[in-house]
């Protein structure tokens, strides 16, 4: 779950298009190792964030075609250490408010975006994030 | 509940209600008194208008004979004989009541009650036919290809035995209800009696010939019920439950649905490589709403097992099997997912009628399974399940649940193959990608730097993702086949599904033995297409380049044609009983009217069929 805050963290922080669009990459990849840990640990069937991984899947691949996210950084690959068992309440919980803040940041810097191809990658990812949120968040209620 | 919408049966069991009221009507007329320029002629042209739909349809059964070089009439069975001797007594019978097109049967104007009857017959066969035409297509060469996934099963033996029984049958009863106007033993008979009792004799000769090979070789009751099951190929009306609560209104939802995704399904295993329609978002969704349907289904099955427990302990057992199946698809579906989430493709942001469709299916699935009438995905994982004395309060209602299950996994095993099919294309057409390492890596395309963040999949994503894909669709498969099992077991409508899929596969098995005897070991692809053994030997080594595939399919075509006219030249392969074998067709001299059959029929390809 450190990850899912430390992802959160990283988009609430990032400066600028370019910073939020490789915290925003970074996060949708988060989201996508914590909720298949998840079900690797063997916790309940979680509808909402089965569903919702394949939004996050598809908002990563958003951000990755926006022509403003840095090429530089070489992708890490996702530690495949045995995940600890994680309630789902919290796994659904941080997953909600991960997307609510991606949501947030990336409308913030689809507004400034000089091109278009920036603006379309940050919206779609925007919209992905919305989806992420409304399952996320609706299984909490 | 399998069926919401026509089947063939209904309108083979209307043709049948209809001659039955014939025989009935013929049998007044004939109490009263034959009117020569009503009953006869109308009666005439009636039975003219039911034979040529008849014969249209054995023209169907044994059109592939005629493709053939003549020569080839050795080692054929009893009823690949009865079919083409039906047809031939069928346009015999045609001849003799020489309706020519022009004179064709004035629906409106009838008013001869037996004529109606018989008319009526054949409006109804005809609409019948068409619904089996609409499961194939033809290409521009007039090769017939599959529509649906019922062609497959339309197009087995058993099946093609079963509606040439049935045609016969109702040809028989035809026979039956024209013989009273026929044969008006009060007055000498009419020139156009005469015709109409030598129609009469062709159609009984025509059942006597299937009998017969009926009577060496049986249908199955179960060919016969997948015939009757056959529905119309169209995309079944959503349907939306009034009473949010009622079982049979949610189990309805799902079959519906169930249906609506296998139709969708079809078609997108089909789609060209170059569609705009693939594309990975598809695929997730896909993905992700199966494993949701495929956890729904294994909560239903346990609540089932758990109703019958104390009734049919084997039941029980069955069901809990199905459940057991159903969460190993689920984990499958899982691994899957992930494989999507590793890979992009060159189009996204399309969602397919096949994705919006599984997403349904997990829906109404859920809300089936769940005590929440408001159920969806996104409800909490803490979800009541629905009690099981409320999911079925009589025993006698658990065969309407299994029905719904038992579509869903099948609609789920369809997307499966839909997902892998898309896929495999994709993958040849170089449109699956993944992402760039250095995420937007440069690329030097046509002397111009190109900044891409994916780079077309390489080998082992390619292996690995079709794999797994493959895994899944087998998995899915057998979760479909043991909800089969519970259907047949007890006697849930969509027992014939399985049967239907069954045939089918003996079916592609049987065409695959065909390809066989004449040395060239073959694969069929969904799309129906046979691939051969250079083309298959290139796609097992995970050759994906198009133009080496397109290389092998023609010299695996031209090697085809070189055994072909080996054949034409030498004669067929000589099989161990080849010489015990009877001639294809009998001799016809001496049957009445046999002048006016059909002589295209002269050649048959060598096709041995397991008999008792």
């Amino acid at each position: 779950m450190t990850s899912m805050t430390d992802a959160r963290r990283r988009v609430d922080e990032a400066s600028g298009l370019a910073e939020v669009l490789d915290a925003a990459y970074d996060a949708f990849e988060d989201m996508l190792t914590a909720i298949y840990g998840y079900h690797d640990a063997g916790g309940p069937f979680y509808p909402a964030l089965i569903m919702a991984a394949a939004d996050a899947a598809n908002g990563r691949d958003a951000v990755a075609f926006a022509a403003s996210l840095p090429p530089s950084r070489q992708v890490q690959p996702a530690a495949t250490t045995a995940a600890d068992p994680v309630a789902w309440q919290d796994l659904g919980a941080s997953i909600a408010a991960l997307s609510s803040s991606l949501s947030a940041r990336l409308r913030e810097v689809a507004a400034a975006a000089k091109t278009a191809e920036d603006r379309r990658a940050c919206l779609d990812a925007a919209r992905y994030a919305d989806e992420v949120h409304g399952l996320a968040a609706a299984s909490l209620q | 509940m399998t069926a919401p919408h026509a089947t063939f049966g209904d309108f083979l069991s209307t043709a049948r209600q209809e001659l039955t009221r014939a025989v009935a009507a013929c049998r007044s007329v004939r109490l009263s008194k034959v009117m020569p320029g009503r009953d006869i002629d109308e009666s005439r042209l009636a039975l003219a208008h039911l034979v040529r739909v008849l014969a249209a349809y054995t023209s169907d059964l044994t059109e592939s004979r005629r493709r053939l070089p003549s020569g080839h009439l050795t080692n054929i069975s009893s009823w690949h004989q009865a079919a083409v001797q039906a047809h031939d007594a069928l346009v015999g019978a045609g001849a003799a009541l020489a309706a020519s097109d022009r004179e064709r049967i004035d629906t409106g104007k009838v008013s001869s009650q037996p004529a109606r009857h018989l008319d009526a017959a054949a409006t109804s066969m005809t609409a019948g036919r068409d619904l089996l035409q609409r499961h194939f297509t033809a290409t521009a060469s007039g090769a017939r290809l599959y529509r649906s996934s019922w062609a497959v099963a339309i197009t087995s033996p058993e099946v093609s035995k079963g509606l040439l029984s049935e045609l016969t049958s109702l040809g028989r009863l035809a026979a039956d209800a024209c013989e009273s106007v026929a044969d008006d033993t009060g007055n000498a008979r009419t020139h156009a009696q005469q015709r109409l009792g030598v129609a009469c004799e062709w159609l009984r000769l025509a059942d006597t010939r299937v009998r017969a090979a009926n009577w060496r070789a049986p249908t199955s009751a179960l060919a016969r019920e997948v015939l009757g099951a056959i529905p119309m190929n169209v995309v079944p009306s959503r349907h939306v439950p009034q009473a949010p609560e009622a079982i049979d209104e949610l189990c309805l939802a799902v079959v519906t649905t169930a249906q609506r995704a296998r139709h969708v399904a079809w078609d997108a295993a089909n789609i060209d490589h170059r569609s705009a329609a693939i594309s990975v978002t598809s695929w997730r969704q896909i993905a992700a709403a199966n494993m949701v349907t495929n956890h729904n289904c294994h909560l239903l099955y346990k609540t089932l097992a758990n109703r019958v427990s104390q009734h049919d302990p084997g039941l029980a057992q069955d069901l809990l099997r199905a459940a057991s199946t159903a969460s190993l698809a689920r984990e499958e579906w899982l691994d899957n997912a992930r494989e999507f989430d590793e890979v992009t493709t060159d189009i996204r942001d399309h969602i397919s009628p096949a994705a919006i469709e599984a997403g349904e299916l997990a829906h109404w699935t859920g809300r089936l399974a769940y005590v929440d009438p408001e159920w969806t995905p996104a409800r909490p994982p803490s979800s009541a399940v629905r009690p099981s004395a409320i999911l079925a309060p009589e025993v006698t209602e658990v065969p309407r649940v299994v029905d719904a299950i038992h579509e869903a996994s099948q609609a789920c095993s369809s997307l499966a193959v839909a997902n892998l099919e898309q896929a495999t294309k994709a993958v040849q057409a170089d449109r699956v990608l993944i992402h760039a390492g250095s995420r937007t890596a440069r690329y030097n395309i046509g002397g111009r730097t190109i900044r891409m963040p994916v780079q077309p999949a390489s080998g082992p994503y390619v292996a690995s993702l079709l794999a797994c894909s493959r895994n899944t669709r087998d998995t899915a498969e057998r979760t479909a086949e043991a909800g089969a099992q519970v259907a047949v077991r007890i006697g849930a409508p969509s027992h014939v599904l399985g049967a239907a899929k069954a045939l089918a596969r003996e079916q592609s098995e049987l065409r695959g033995r065909k390809d066989a005897t004449l040395g060239v070991p073959a694969a069929e692809r969904a799309d129906g297409r046979v691939l051969g053994p250079i083309e298959t030997k290139l796609r097992d080594r995970g050759v994906t380049d198009t133009h080496l595939l397109w290389r092998a399919n023609s010299l695996d075509q031209a090697g085809q044609q070189a055994i072909y006219g080996v054949i034409e030249q030498f004669g067929p392969r000589r099989e161990p009983h080849a010489g015990a074998a009877s001639p294809t067709r009998r001799s016809a001299a001496g049957e009445p009217g046999l002048a006016g059959c059909d002589r295209s029929i002269t050649a048959v390809r060598d096709e041995p069929e397991a008999e008792p």
